[in-house]
């Protein structure tokens, strides 16, 4: 295996050029999968080695808050407990993905500098690992998952396979955010710890625990301009034998599409001066 | 057949932990790069025109003061630092072995491990899982391989990730001083590997402060002092 490489500086590269090694990055990162594979398996390995439950406490430890928010909220607000848990369960479990998923692709490659700082690793390939580990733990919870709609059933079930999309969309949103956050956090380390505040201030504002039908109508388009609220949305509902709002589609693609159009001339910029600044 | 080639390189770091600089460390300044100061940051030039043509054949050991620029050449040679000036262009496998432990998670097994590392190098699945046996003849750890990495001496850490990152046979091998690892019984071994290693390669591009390694492994001699290349020549030994 002969690898060829030339770099023009980037000094005095055009932005076509700057594009084309952004994507080149994004190919070499798809082509690396059993890297970050391997690397996604061993950050959950390694946070639960030597633990007797091991990753299970993943499960665990999000079951017992499911169920304590799902009892005693659902008893304080008088909410019928059928309908209130399922909710509050995918509401938690997909809020938990969102949420950690974000903060950790802003730090993504200030963990990664070893890998960065010492080998030609794509930016890419660290990015694709930590959306795949936190889809892994993601996994995890759908014991939980299947366990509330097994007691508290759906009206219908077939709405689940509407997941694949979500949880697809979800993904390749993330890389965009990551190529921005990532690339931004690497610079200014000031970011993480406010892309941190920002994120929980997202889950009072975005209908997570509460109802957008709790509003009142006049604002419920709120919801559908908060970014996070429609992922939800399209995350959580298939779950609760509901289809999806179009409209939270067409606002998943708009936001993809001007995520992209932000983040491949970003990233295209920066890209290479990442390795200089961690 | 492999190929090095930089054409005015240079390599400029910018540094924005560092506020303000006093004139005495300026004055006493002795070793690195030019240390320049832009608006907000500082910036130092780690590599300045560096132009250096490497053809088949050719072992060259890079010499200088600490902070002449030797790490930083490597580490463009290996693509990890795209220079903003100049260009550069290399064709062939290369092995950067700047970094032995680089990928390896110190809570894993040694197996693990070797996966981990193998796996970063570029192997496939099939490829990492068939060194497996030559790591554990080499690297002599025995029953350790099966236990996590933190648990070795800091002598059999090296020595399992010398094992690894030699267990491959590339064009062009970077190397920041020669690995000498373990104990003397190991460093006959893994010198002699090194040896094989350097000899089935095209290239080798080598920092030492040891003149007696740089004169038995190379036969071109590059000086560097403050980013820049002093003097290239050619070595008879």
């Amino acid at each position: 295996m002969t690898e060829i490489r030339g770099s023009t500086p980037y000094a005095e590269i055009s932005a076509g050029q700057r594009a084309a090694l952004a994507l080149s990055d994004l190919r070499e990162g798809l082509a690396s999968w059993p890297v970050w594979l391997l690397l996604a398996l061993n950050d959950i390995r390694q946070r639960y080695r030597r633990s007797r439950l091991g990753q299970f406490w993943l499960t665990l430890s999000m079951a017992v808050n499911v169920a304590a928010v799902g009892f005693v909220w659902s008893y304080l607000f008088k909410l019928p407990i059928a309908t209130y848990m399922p909710f509050i369960a995918t509401g938690m479990i997909m809020w938990a993905l969102i949420s950690t998923t974000f903060n950790e692709v802003s730090v993504a490659f200030i963990e990664a500098r070893g890998y960065l700082s010492n080998s030609r690793i794509a930016k890419s390939t660290i990015l694709f690992r930590v959306i795949l580990r936190n889809l892994i733990i993601w996994l995890h919870n759908v014991i939980i998952l299947a366990v509330v709609m097994i007691i508290f059933p759906p009206p219908q079930y077939w709405t689940v396979i509407l997941l694949i999309p979500a949880l697809l969309l979800f993904a390749i949103n993330a890389l965009w955010i990551g190529y921005v956050t990532a690339t931004m956090s690497a610079r200014f380390r000031d970011i993480p710890p406010i892309l941190a505040a920002l994120v929980q201030v997202a889950f009072f504002i975005t209908p997570v625990m509460w109802r957008a039908d709790q509003l009142p109508p006049h604002l419920w388009f709120i919801t559908l301009l908060n970014p996070f609220s429609n992922f939800v949305s399209i995350l959580r509902e298939p779950l609760l034998g509901q289809v999806p709002d179009p409209m939270n589609y067409v606002m998943v693609i708009l936001i993809t599409l001007i995520g992209y159009a932000i983040a491949v001339p970003f990233f295209a910029l920066y890209r290479p001066r990442i390795a200089y600044w961690l | 057949m492999a190929s090095v080639d930089l054409e005015h390189v240079d390599v400029l770091f910018p540094i924005y932990e560092a506020r303000s600089r006093s004139l005495k460390n300026r004055l006493v300044q002795t070793v690195g790069g030019n240390v320049g100061q832009s608006a907000d940051h500082v910036v130092i030039e780690a590599l300045k025109d560096v132009t250096l043509h490497i053809k088949p054949g050719e072992r060259v050991g890079l010499v200088g003061h600490n902070g002449a620029g030797k790490s930083t050449l490597l580490r463009v040679i290996a693509g990890i630092y795209e220079p903003p000036r100049g260009r550069v262009n290399i064709s062939g496998k290369v092995a950067s072995l700047l970094d032995l432990t680089m990928g390896m998670d110190f809570e894993a097994s040694g197996y693990e491990n070797i996966m981990l590392r193998a796996t970063m190098m570029g192997m496939s699945y099939a490829e990492s899982k068939s060194i497996v046996p030559y790591i554990e003849s080499f690297s002599g750890l025995g029953e350790y391989l099966h236990l996590p990495m933190r648990t070795y001496s800091s002598g059999m850490q090296l020595r399992l990730a010398f094992s690894i990152s030699t267990a491959q046979n590339p064009e062009i091998i970077l190397m920041d001083e020669l690995l000498t690892v373990g104990d003397s019984d190991f460093m006959k071994k893994a010198e002699a590997r090194i040896t094989e290693m350097i000899q089935d390669a095209d290239i080798l591009v080598l920092a030492s402060h040891v003149p007696e390694v740089i004169n038995r492994f190379c036969n071109v001699i590059v000086t560097m002092e403050g980013g820049r290349i002093l003097d290239v020549k050619k070595n008879a030994a």
